[in-house]
């Protein structure tokens, strides 16, 4: 018998509609897409991951990015916007670097108690063109207002490898 | 303003860098230093804070008492807020990695990832040396 393919959440990418279009759609019917899209990250964020475009969206420790996102509707517009945009990037302008996937982890630093979330990549590239890779992306896609709530990893896939896959189950 | 200080965290940097210099040499048979967890955990650590303080110097020069509360993620915030979006995210990891190296005992931490964490300093400190961070 042939098994059916494993349910997949596939997250659509409204952001880059021509604005030619947008004149066409209200803002009402704009709101509601983007509820409707929060809502499905929210959903992908449970299940623990969710496909936009050719890139699978892995989330760690989904439940506390749940408890920190849910009550926070700047901070999942945020996430939401950082993904599309990175996305964005990596299948236009850096086109041609071999990533597939994305984590997104939950962070809680022990001294200070802060809680955020990190949104990473890891290339497989030399540390110099990966540092250079990080910094063009930090300043294109954050925000002055993110604070200590979002942060972007752009790393080298050892360093991926030895600090956060060696023990991760 | 520049303050005269009686310690320079840049010499954290520099020993940093002399010792992985020592221990990366093979063949540097003066070099007594033992390429040890501890040795690895010590020199993140004290990569970490030779950028935290300076830019705490920049920013944050001779805060004291309740000013001093959560000063990492505030010189953090204030790197953010100020357009260095990419050295708020490059302080973060060294922060986060510098919190494994002292407090984690169940992660590993090899030579790769001290050499990694000291290409970022080495990166930023160039950045403050150079002017482009005031």
């Amino acid at each position: 018998m042939k098994r059916s393919p494993r349910p997949s959440l596939v997250l659509l990418d409204i952001s880059h509609t021509s604005p030619f279009a947008i004149n066409y759609i209200s803002k009402q019917t704009i709101d509601e897409m983007t509820k409707f899209f929060h809502k499905l990250l929210l959903y992908g964020i449970s299940y623990g991951r969710i496909y936009l475009k050719s890139y699978s969206i892995h989330f760690i420790n989904n439940e506390r990015i749940l408890s920190l996102i849910k009550d926070n509707p700047v901070l999942l517009n945020r996430l939401y916007e950082l993904l599309i945009d990175l996305v964005d990037e990596l299948s236009n302008s850096l086109k041609g670097l071999p990533v597939n996937d994305i984590e997104v982890e939950y962070y809680k630093d022990l001294e200070e108690r802060f809680e955020s979330i990190i949104v990473r990549v890891c290339l497989e590239k030399p540390i110099d063109e990966v540092l250079n890779i990080w910094s063009e992306l930090s300043n294109k896609l954050m925000r002055e207002t993110d604070g200590t709530y979002l942060f972007l990893e752009i790393l080298p896939k050892s360093f991926c490898e030895q600090v956060y896959h060696s023990y991760r189950v | 303003m520049s303050f005269t200080r009686s310690f320079d965290p840049r010499e954290f940097y520099d020993l940093v860098k002399d010792s992985l210099d020592c221990v990366l040499d093979r063949n540097n048979e003066e070099c007594s230093v033992k390429n040890t967890q501890a040795f690895h955990r010590t020199l993140i650590s004290r990569t970490y804070y030779s950028v935290f303080l300076r830019l705490r110097d920049i920013y944050f020069p001779y805060t004291s008492g309740s000013l001093r509360e959560n000063i990492h993620s505030k010189l953090i915030n204030y790197l953010r807020n100020n357009g260095y979006k990419d050295i708020a995210d490059k302080l973060q990891i060294l922060r986060k990695i510098r919190n494994q190296a002292d407090y984690d005992l169940d992660i590993h931490i090899s030579e790769k990832i001290v050499e990694f964490v000291f290409k970022i300093a080495q990166k930023i400190h160039e950045k403050i040396d150079e002017g482009l961070i005031y």
